[in-house]
């Protein structure tokens, strides 16, 4: 066995490594299964050449959902693709790490290879025993994990009719939700925004996915055949989704039923795993006709078009901001929808919404928010529609990280979420309002954070938190796919290492990447912003990374040791006695070439050591004042000789004469004594 | 304020009789201790007229010129005294020893020393002082060499310590 998997792997040539299990390789793409996030390329496990794998490598484009991989791994159905690993490889084709997945090698191929094809039409039993109870099945899978496929549409599910392999839903996790699948296979709500402003759905928006792909099924046909996506939304405006998919076809009454659940364009009323359950054991009921929304009695104009319906009315306005402003300022809008829709209660709503803004008086954007909100109170469940971008609120995170991977202007997306459209947004939720509060307070907390400047915080840090997947997008790491703070400083010295490096270490995305995920204090990155004092942004560096190295390692850092030694140079200007400067400086290349960033810090950043040369610099500093004082005095003595002589000297002279006077009155009296003692 | 500066005058005038009258008690003392001598003693002290001179002339506040060449004349009378009071102290003792030129010869001589002390021990005093503060200055100028050397020119300087800090970047 292990000498036929050893010949099986030496067949397939030399593979990439993915997370020590799996070998993938490049030279084997398998374009049959591409993904909407990337290329398929063949895979093998390391250990059994001879199961067959596929893996998806990300293009880079947009972000996997990463966060999803854990509960993905957990699926194991086998009405799902089973997703094996996920992880960072290094890519030659694109010189750079990016994220791969890896799927089993599903055994049929897609279904529906474009929508343009016709199958021939199944037998009732035939399509609810082979197709719907199996994909009912991974619906509940998708449910009990609290997973959101996203991306569930006939050309992602892997199925041969006839056979007894059941049809696989194929991935959904390469690219964010709302990418690579067309907007036929959306809610209406959904459909109304760009493809990566959807954001992750809900249970339900996979479920009017499936319901959508059923009649795909069903029919063995393109429902909506030869149309567009516009008209294809504007008819399931027009008439509902159900009605607009499925017109007046003659159909089978259970799957009548099953797909008028499934294409529910209320939210409530659309059926769930657990309802479709039910449909499977033979329950059987009738939902409620929730189609198109209420119609008036007069038209409305927008730029020359009628609307006879709020949502469509809504689309219209944001689409011609000028015309809109004008029927709100003039209050047509309001009596419109009084007098010929006789929603009173959403007259009121739009008539709060205009008054609100115009509490808080006119601004540059004055338009475009007064349309915006308005377009929220009068169709609250559709996108939030500003400056041409129309997103859902869970979408930011992904239009934000989209926009940050290509370098796109972020100004609306700043706009959206300091003018607090999420709020009021839910606000104007009815029924689902409750289990909306939860993203509410976190876009309020989003909208905090954008508002600041400071390192740590502003749009970057908004990326992070709401994506908590998502790599570090430092242009620092380009090339990189850091995912974990663990990966930060093995990066850093890479960087570091390549002699292509900036001239610091940090930068706004990191600082609000090690602030998301390592739930650090802001106001340590605080210090690391270019307003603030170079010795402080060093410390700040030096400590952070410092702490990251005991906690994560490795041991040795040397390049980044040198990186970061220009910027702690203003910690060893701080040493004023310049032999202690130097004696300091020997030890933090010392410290650089052991690689040690606790070690650097410590010899750099000595209280003790800083405090007592200050104090020697005052002592010196009062010794140099007193040498200055007797140099003077002395430079006086010396320009005044003759003063220093009568004041020297003289008493000097005084003292020699005494001296001789006393040794000759001594021998006077000596010599008196002797005589008069001799006679 | 007014009266403080009155008093600080009156004090002022106060202390300037201290001075004479310390000259006048030191006339009396020597006056008084040259009363027992007599006249014949008071003839021989003639002798002292270079340090009477002296003692006017003087105006150096330590009047070390006066006791320069008053200890000389004094060595140089003192003789003269003894060899009068040893001959009874009469007035013609001490007329010859007046009339002898070789009396005054010794006795100004002395204070001609006196004198030529006064005179040149001063400068040769200065010129030792003044080089070895000479050589003071230039230990005191490596000093502060060394000082700029290890601290910098902000060790002159009287600028505050933050300051120094900001100047140099740290």
């Amino acid at each position: 066995m292990a000498e036929e998997n050893k010949t099986q792997q030496e067949n397939w040539g030399s593979g990439l490594p993915l997370e020590g299990r799996f070998f993938l390789y490049p030279d084997k793409a398998l374009p049959a299964f591409n993904a909407a996030g990337g290329v398929a390329y063949a895979a093998r496990y390391k250990n059994d050449a001879t199961q067959a794998f596929i893996g998806i490598i990300s293009s880079g484009g947009v972000l996997p959902r990463i966060e999803n991989v854990h509960a993905m791994r957990m699926i194991d159905s086998p009405s799902i693709l089973r997703l094996c690993e996920g992880g960072v490889i290094h890519w030659p084709a694109q010189n750079a790490n990016c994220y791969a997945l890896v799927y089993e090698q599903p055994s049929a191929e897609r279904h529906w290879k474009s929508f343009n094809e016709t199958h021939p039409v199944m037998s009732e039993d035939t399509v609810n025993n082979a197709f719907i109870i199996p994909m009912i099945k991974a619906l509940l899978e998708f449910q009990r994990t609290g997973l959101v496929h996203g991306a569930i549409r006939p050309t992602n599910i892997f199925w041969r009719e006839g056979s007894m392999t059941p049809p696989q839903i194929g991935d959904g996790l390469s690219a964010p939700c709302g990418i690579g699948q067309p907007s036929l296979f959306e809610t209406i709500e959904r459909a109304l925004c760009q493809p990566i402003a959807r954001g992750e759905g809900n249970h339900v928006d996979d479920c009017y996915a499936f319901g959508m792909t059923l009649a795909f099924v069903i029919l063995g046909s393109h429902p909506f055949q030869g149309m567009d996506d516009q008209a294809i939304l504007r008819l399931k405006l027009d008439k509902g989704s159900f009605s607009a998919t499925l017109g007046n076809r003659r159909l089978p009454p259970a799957h009548i039923e099953l797909l008028r659940g499934l294409l529910s364009d209320d939210p409530r009323q659309r059926w769930t795993a657990e309802d479709l359950e039910q449909w499977m054991t033979g329950r059987r009921s009738t939902p409620k006709n929730s189609d198109a929304g209420r119609r008036a009695s007069r038209h409305f104009s927008i730029a020359g078009k009628e609307y006879w319906q709020l949502r469509p009315l809504a689309a219209g306005m944001a689409e011609n901001v000028a015309e809109a402003v004008k029927v709100i300022e003039n209050g047509s809008l309001e009596k419109w929808i009084t007098r010929s829709l006789g929603d009173d209660e959403r007259a009121k709503g739009v008539a709060e919404v205009v008054d609100e803004i115009n509490e808080k008086g006119k601004t540059a954007s004055y338009q475009d928010q007064l349309v915006a909100r308005v377009c929220i109170a009068l169709d609250p469940v559709s996108p939030i529609r500003y400056r041409g971008l129309s997103v859902m609120p869970r979408g930011i995170a992904t239009v934000l990280a989209e926009a940050m991977m290509t370098g796109q202007n972020l100004q609306v997306l700043s706009e959206i979420l300091t003018s607090r459209f999420v709020t009021l947004w839910v606000n104007m939720q009815k029924d689902v309002k409750t289990d909306l509060v939860p993203l509410a307070q976190q876009l309020e907390r989003m909208a905090s954070y954008a508002e600041k400047t400071s390192f740590g915080s502003g749009l970057e840090r908004v990326l992070y938190e709401m994506n908590t997947g998502a790599p570090c997008l430092s242009p620092l790491f380009k090339g990189d796919f850091v995912l974990s703070p663990k990966q930060i400083l093995n990066s850093l010295e890479r960087v570091a290492a390549s002699g292509s490096r900036p001239s610091e270490p940090m930068d706004r995305h990191l600082a609000a990447f090690l602030v998301a995920r390592e739930k650090r204090s802001e106001s340590l990155f605080t210090a690391m912003g270019l307003g603030a004092p170079s010795l402080k942004r060093g410390l700040a560096l030096l400590s952070l990374f410092g702490e990251m190295q005991n906690r994560y390692g490795p041991d040795k850092l040397p390049h980044l040791c040198a990186w970061l030694m220009p910027l702690v140079e203003p910690c060893l200007r701080r040493f004023l006695s310049k032999p202690l400067q130097d004696k300091v400086r020997r030890q933090a290349k010392e410290a650089v070439d052991q690689g040690s960033l606790s070690l650097l810090l410590k010899r750099v950043d000595d209280t003790a050591r800083v405090v007592g040369d200050e104090n020697d610099f005052l002592a010196a500093r009062s010794m140099y004042r007193n040498i200055q004082k007797e140099m003077a005095t002395i430079e006086r003595n010396i320009n005044n000789k003759n003063q220093v002589a009568r004041e020297m000297g003289r008493p000097i002279s005084a003292s020699i004469a005494s001296l001789l006077a006393l040794i000759l009155i001594a021998v006077t009296l000596w010599k008196t004594v002797w005589q008069g003692l001799m006679g | 304020m007014s009266e403080n500066q009155e008093e600080k005058g009156k004090k002022e005038k106060n202390a300037k009789p201290k001075k004479g009258g310390f000259k006048l008690i030191l006339v009396m003392v020597v006056m008084g201790c040259l009363a027992p001598f007599g006249v014949p003693t008071l003839l021989v002290c003639m002798g002292l007229a270079p340090t009477l001179v002296a003692l006017v002339t003087d105006t150096d506040e330590n009047r070390s010129g006066l006791a320069t060449i008053g200890y000389m004349n004094f060595a140089g009378v003192l003789p003269f005294l003894i060899d009068l009071w040893q001959n009874g102290q009469t007035m013609e003792a001490a007329l010859a020893i007046v009339r002898q030129p070789f009396s005054w010869a010794i006795m100004l001589g002395a204070a001609g020393i006196g004198h030529l002390i006064l005179y040149a021990v001063p400068p040769v005093i200065a010129s030792v002082f003044l080089i070895n503060q000479e050589s003071r200055l230039r230990t005191l100028r490596e000093g502060m060499q060394q000082l700029e050397a290890i601290w910098g020119p902000d060790v002159a300087s009287t600028t505050s310590l933050d300051a120094v800090k900001s100047s140099r970047g740290g």
